[in-house]
């Protein structure tokens, strides 16, 4: 009995860490939108240097995570999230403010994507 | 993460109730929930080490949950018979005192050709000679032929034969099995002594050597090529 209490146990350890796992999925993009959105604000205003920092706090976000990024998400998502800030970075870097929107949007799209993955819905499951 | 458990243990389920829908004669020698186990987690090992995109934990999560699932049913099984029943199956009764049971055969999906295949393996070229044959949850067939034609017993034919004992490895490849000598109440200077009767000075010149409880001894000499 002993063994089927332990592997009882540890089923209840795997979901713990599982939910462990959501919440610091959405610490990290919550975190990371909130920091996009000041930036997005900032290039609406017409003002790309404050966009540029802000985004940078963004991204210096997501590459601190990198070690948790690496062991729990897919490294082709963690690939094309990279891009997109980087793409974003070159777009303000040049001043191109009209253009930015697409960008923001594709960054948003990878961070949305990689929050929404690690939450059980119907959807996500089948 | 979450999805990813989730994940496994529908698998989990859903191989095992398709298993189950599916009968016993898929299952070769496994128990039913042995086999899915074994099924599953010859391909999820393999994932993340064929494709390095996919992180680690995405093969080792649902192994550990898979794990679990197979910890947890095996011991609930045993102690719910209902339970035993309904993930491993029932063995069926696939011959009574000679007769077919179709229905049975059916059940579990066994052709005639089936059976008789199964009969000849076990030396039966008639189905009358069949008292029971069981299909085992295992996928097994275990036949009982009618005590008639059952080879007699010595017991049987009135002869009085000695226990021959079991014959245990004595010495394996010039290693002495110092556990098995002590199962058979013998020392190493009985040891010494037997190999020396056969012109033999130490266990490293012997390849295998048994001996059971009756003092029957078997030793093949070791060749210097092996």
């Amino acid at each position: 009995m002993s063994r089927e209490i332990a592997a009882a146990f540890l089923l209840l350890l795997l979901m713990a860490g599982a939910w462990w796992n959501i919440s610091a999925v959405d610490r990290l993009s919550g975190d990371m939108l909130e920091q996009l959105e000041l930036s997005r604000q900032a290039a609406e205003e017409g003002d790309a240097s404050r966009a540029l920092e802000e985004l940078d706090l963004a991204l210096e976000r997501w590459l601190k995570a990198d070690s948790y990024t690496h062991i729990f998400i897919r490294h082709s998502e963690i690939d094309s999230t990279a891009d997109a800030f980087y793409e974003l970075r070159e777009v303000l870097l040049a001043e191109e403010l009209e253009g930015c929107d697409a960008a923001y949007g594709k960054l948003r799209y990878h961070i949305i994507s990689i929050q929404e993955m690690e939450h059980p819905r119907l959807g996500s499951i089948l | 993460m979450a999805i990813m458990i989730i994940r496994t243990i529908i698998v989990y389920f859903s191989l095992l109730i398709t298993m189950r829908l599916l009968g016993k004669r898929q299952l070769g020698e496994m128990e039913l929930s042995e086999f899915i186990l074994a099924a599953l987690i010859a391909d999820l090992a393999s994932l993340p080490l064929q494709d390095l995109g996919i992180p680690m934990i995405n093969g080792l999560v649902p192994i550990m949950v898979l794990f679990c699932c197979e910890l947890l049913i095996a011991g609930l099984s045993m102690k719910n018979v209902r339970l035993r029943s309904f993930f491993s199956g029932k063995p069926s009764l696939l011959i009574v005192r000679g007769k077919i049971c179709q229905d049975e055969m059916h059940r579990n999906r066994f052709t005639p050709d089936e059976l008789m295949q199964e009969l000849r393996n076990q030396g039966i070229l008639d189905i009358s000679s069949v008292e029971f044959a069981v299909l085992e949850t295992d996928g097994k067939l275990n036949v009982v032929p009618f005590a008639a034609k059952c080879p007699a017993t010595a017991e049987q034919l009135g002869l009085n034969v000695s226990d021959e004992g079991y014959p245990f490895i004595v010495i394996n490849n010039g290693r002495v099995l110092q556990a098995n000598l002590k199962h058979l109440g013998r020392d190493m200077n009985w040891l010494q002594k037997q190999l020396k009767q056969q012109g033999l000075s130490s266990p490293s010149q012997v390849f295998l050597m048994t001996a059971d409880s009756a003092g029957r001894i078997y030793l093949a000499e070791r060749e210097d090529k092996v």
